[in-house]
């Protein structure tokens, strides 16, 4: 078969994969959005459930997701929903996320349009709740995308014990290519995926523009107070807005809030009560198939097993303790830099106008699949300057190029936003540089940089998880780290050991939740209050 | 100079002026006693002030505004005839005349030829919105123009 | 030539919409109307005005069958009115206008669930647009348009469902006073042109000049919870000109009920 034509039929099926569920994740959410904002019981457990997915990278998902999809439907499909399902994961929360929220922002005037006309569900998806949320949909296609494609790359082969699982697409080709070591064909591969990816980028650049300009309201009172309103700023400040593609911040608040501005009028019709029974029992079924899921996994688990599993925790812990001092100098390094560089982008226009797209480009482009041939050329020479340390180097690398992208994007949009007033008083007091950044930029982009910050260790982990093991990364040499708790998770699930890996796995998810309540959130409950920069400008 | 549409200017403001005029000040009065009885302020009310005596409808001079018999027959009118009596003063205003002599064109065509023919108000930055929102306001509502797919054409013969 | 007349007297011919007795209270208990009886007549604009916050929008929208009140009816010439229906019609103080439609779509919105066909449908759009000045705009999005020509897509939009009623809710308040004056009249002159089934508009304003402009009667809430405290019938001819004393005398009487409760009874008995 011409070896072209098998490579661009892998990248498109790889892309096709990761856009195909992208897809699946927004028709899903529709329905889930309204099924929230319909019954309250159902709203409650479908958000504390993506707070929780969505704050567990979901790399660690899948010693659990392989037990279901390999042990109990098995073959091809097995495999290839097994894939699937990691990366659906990878892209589902966000996208979840920014529905709900949008369903939940509906203007109340707007809704009661559609009753006044008496419009079916069907209708009032269709006319009203599915284009209003449209722009948030497209704010966090991005992010969906590249995480998407992050993913999707290592979940086309993996290992469990003695079995290699396949499923045809850029991964898979690319490592037979890599065993046979066709150089040609495999810079061929790179390339043709460069291209898809270029142009999945720079479509989602155009809709994203297209999103905001046709489906962003702008009848905001304060603009139309005078009659005549100003689209062209209403639409900017939109596009910012719409544009934070981590939209984590939001997420964080925005549920809340929503539920204090309710209704203005408490008491609505309660007409059509069969159909809360209806949503009530949709969100009962999804919370018993997770539970169904994680009974029958412990089930399946014999006494003595689970006494050598509580055995190994401290040495677990030990090994997660490692991995956050790892996530700690992956996440400093990723802010000096975006903090310099993301400035930089939004002062200087002409850069700004070539970066981020490049920065766009970049970040979508799969590290797992590039990252061998860095490790290939790069390390002799590493190698001589570090010595035993290069293997850890290498890890750190790995994680830091799988994410230092969304601190920087998010840093450079906070910038953007800074309302314009703040740079005309910090030249009116001649701020020096570092006086600028301390006093003025950092504390309003405040909000943006912890948001950044939080998809940054997240996606860190995945960098870890897959670096701190890669077997055979280029012929016999393997990447490895001395301890660590993704390590730990990857060896046993390679070796077959899945109830180790997913013990690991389930203290890490713990451990992570936790930290994501106790920190996370108070930093976005703390950057929600004191430093949203837009309000701190009142316009006349 | 010639006459343009001040970018602020809309038909209902128009409407809302003249009637205030015929129907309140009995037909003429002072800028301030009308600012003080519509109560707006100076930008809302020059804009549409210059716009209305541009085209006629009313004069304006030295602090005091009055009503024009023109301004006082399309009071009397109803939609259609009001949207006939705009359509033919159009021609002499700008930004319609430039559009006149183009009959088919895009937003930076007749910027360009808005700029050739002396005229600067929409030449600022936002002056490429302002630009479509008065051939909308204006020449779309009177049917002097049309949208169509690549930009507006002149309907008016 | 304002006559007071007493709350309750009754209409001779049946009204268009009425409230017969409303309670309504908040679901913390917030008792917000009691005894509410309204009279919508045919041909009349009638006006419900009141202190901020005495719930004007929401006894709009109890009238319109989007809240349900806790005891009492809302009636649409004689039958129960429980739910929202096109007939009556809302037109909000925000202009609400959907982005990601043109002014026609926008139309068409209002007769998705009638029994009509597409050419009916687009008909009847265009009609609408037109009636309110808006032919030539059909292709054009919102966006595309100022505030006082959005506020007529959403006034086409409520027309489009052959209406009954129109249950205004400020509708002006959200432009600037020249262009909400102008769109006033023009709104005001085709409102009962014949050419519609529309039969009574109920107005909520805080804008007594605009109410004394354009209404027939007008109801005024106050008090803790809320009741009619008053009507009045506005006999001035049209148009009226809010500089002649009459007009004036009319808005100092207007002011008397809308002083809080306690201290008009003492005005009362001095």
């Amino acid at each position: 078969m011409n070896v072209l034509l098998l490579i661009i039929l892998a990248v498109l099926a790889t892309a096709g994969r990761v856009i195909g569920l992208v897809i699946l994740s927004i028709i899903t959410g529709w329905f889930l959005a309204y099924a929230s904002i319909k019954s309250k019981f159902f709203e409650n457990a479908y958000i504390i459930m993506i707070e929780i997915f969505e704050s567990v990278p979901v790399i660690t998902f899948f010693p659990i997701v392989l037990v279901i999809f390999i042990a109990r439907i098995g073959g091809p499909l097995g495999v290839e929903l097994a894939g699937d399902f990691l990366v659906f994961t990878a892209v589902v929360w966000n996208i979840w996320m920014g529905e709900y929220q949008a369903f939940k922002t509906v203007p109340n005037e707007m809704v009661e349009v559609a009753e006044n006309s008496n419009f079916s569900l069907f209708q009032k998806l269709r006319y009203l709740y599915i284009p209003f949320s449209v722009p948030r949909i497209a704010a966090n296609l991005f992010p969906s995308v590249s995480d998407g494609f992050f993913y999707i790359t290592v979940s086309e082969v993996f290992v469990v014990g003695i079995h290699t699982y396949q499923s045809f697409g850029v991964g898979s080709v690319l490592n037979t290519f890599v065993a046979n070591a066709n150089n040609t064909a495999i810079e061929e591969t790179l390339m043709v995926l460069a291209i898809v990816i270029s142009i999945i980028v720079l479509i989602l650049r155009e809709f994203s523009r297209y999103a905001v300009s046709r489906y962003t309201l702008d009848n905001d009172a304060p603009i139309l107070k005078r009659g005549r309103l100003n689209m062209k700023q209403t639409a900017r400040a939109f596009s910012v807005l719409s544009k934070n593609p981590l939209s984590r911040l939001a997420t964080y608040y925005k549920y809340r809030e929503a539920d204090k501005h309710e209704d203005k009028y408490e008491k609505t019709v309660k007409r059509k009560k069969y159909l809360k029974y209806v949503y009530a029992s949709m969100g009962i079924i999804i919370l018993a198939l997770i539970l169904y899921s994680s009974v029958s996994l412990i089930i399946s688990v014999k006494s003595s097993e689970w006494y050598i599993l509580f055995s190994k925790t401290p040495s677990l812990l030990v090994g997660l303790g490692y991995d956050y001092l790892r996530v700690g100098s992956i996440l400093l390094v990723s802010m000096i830099i975006a903090i310099f560089l993301g400035y930089y982008l939004a002062v200087n226009k002409r850069a700004e106008y070539a970066g981020i797209p490049t920065i766009q480009i970049v970040s979508a482009y799969p590290a797992p699949i590039y990252f061998p041939f860095l490790f290939i050329f790069t390390e002799p020479f590493i190698f001589s300057i570090f010595g035993g340390f290069t293997n850890e180097l290498y890890v750190l690398g790995l994680g830091f190029v799988s994410t230092f992208y969304y601190v920087l994007y998010s840093f450079w949009m906070g910038v953007k936003a800074m309302p314009s007033e703040y740079w005309e008083i910090t030249k009116n007091l001649n701020m020096g540089f570092f006086k600028k950044m301390r006093k003025v930029v950092i504390p309003s982009t405040f909000p943006y940089l912890i948001s950044g910050v939080s998809s940054t260790i997240n996606s860190a982990w995945g960098g870890l998880m897959i670096g701190e093991y890669w077997p055979h990364i280029y012929g016999t040499h393997t990447l490895y780290v001395h301890t660590g708790l993704m390590k730990t998770i990857d060896l046993s699930t390679s070796s077959g050991n899945i109830a180790l890996a997913a013990w690991g796995s389930l203290i890490f998810g713990i451990i992570v939740a936790i930290y994501s309540v106790m920190f996370t959130r108070k930093m976005m409950d703390l950057a929600q209050k004191k430093y949203v920069a837009e309000e701190g400008v009142y316009s006349a | 100079m010639t006459d343009v549409i001040d970018p602020n200017a809309r038909i209902a403001d128009l409407v809302g002026l003249l009637h205030v005029l015929s129907n309140i000040f009995e037909g003429k009065t002072n800028l301030f006693e009308l600012e003080k009885e519509m109560e707006v302020d100076l930008d809302d009310l020059m804009p549409i002030v210059y716009t209305a005596s541009n085209l006629g409808f009313v004069h304006s001079e030295s602090g005091d505004i009055s009503i024009t018999n023109l301004g006082i027959s399309y009071i009397k009118s109803g939609i259609v005839q009001r949207k006939k009596i705009i359509r033919d003063i159009l021609i002499n205003i700008e930004p319609f005349k430039s559009a006149m002599e183009l009959k088919i064109f895009e937003l930076d065509e007749i910027m360009e030829r808005l700029m050739e023919n002396g005229v600067q108000t929409f030449n600022n930055p936002g002056g490429n919105h302002d630009l479509e929102v008065i051939l909308i306001e204006w020449g779309i509502y009177s049917k002097f123009l049309y949208k169509s797919d690549n930009g507006f054409e002149v309907k008016f013969n | 030539m304002v006559e007071e007349i007493q709350i309750g007297n009754q209409l001779n011919s049946e009204p268009v919409l009425s409230a017969e007795n409303i309670n309504f209270s908040y679901d913390n208990g917030y008792k917000v109307f009691e005894n509410i009886n309204i009279e919508a007549g045919k041909g009349k604009v009638i006006a419900i005005i009141g202190p901020s916050g005495i719930g004007k929008s929401t006894l709009l929208r109890i009238l319109g069958g989007f809240l349900k009140p806790d005891s009492g009816d809302v009636k649409l010439m004689g039958r129960k009115l429980n739910m929202p229906i096109p007939e009556v019609a809302l037109i909000h103080q925000s202009i609400v206008t959907f982005p990601w439609m043109t002014a026609e779509d926008n139309v068409k919105l209002a007769m998705k669930t009638k029994r009509m066909t597409g050419d009916q449908i687009e008909e009847k759009a265009k009609e609408s647009l037109a009636r309110v000045g808006l032919d030539g705009f059909e292709e054009l999005y919102p966006k595309e348009m100022s505030g006082g020509m959005r506020q007529r897509v959403a006034i086409a939009r409520a027309f489009a469902a052959d209406p009954y009623v129109f249950l205004m809710d400020e509708p002006f308040a959200h432009l600037d006073e020249l262009t909400a004056e102008g769109l006033r009249q023009d709104i005001y002159n085709i409102l009962f042109s014949g050419e519609t089934p529309l039969k009574s508009v109920i107005l909520v304003s805080h804008n007594l000049t605009e109410v004394l402009e354009l209404s027939d009667e007008i109801y005024i809430l106050n008090g803790i919870p809320a009741s009619v405290v008053g009507k009045v019938n506005v006999t001035m001819k049209r148009p009226r000109n809010p500089r002649n004393d009459e007009f004036n005398a009319n808005l100092d009487m207007l002011y008397n009920y809308l002083t809080p409760p306690r201290k008009r009874e003492e005005v009362k008995k001095k």
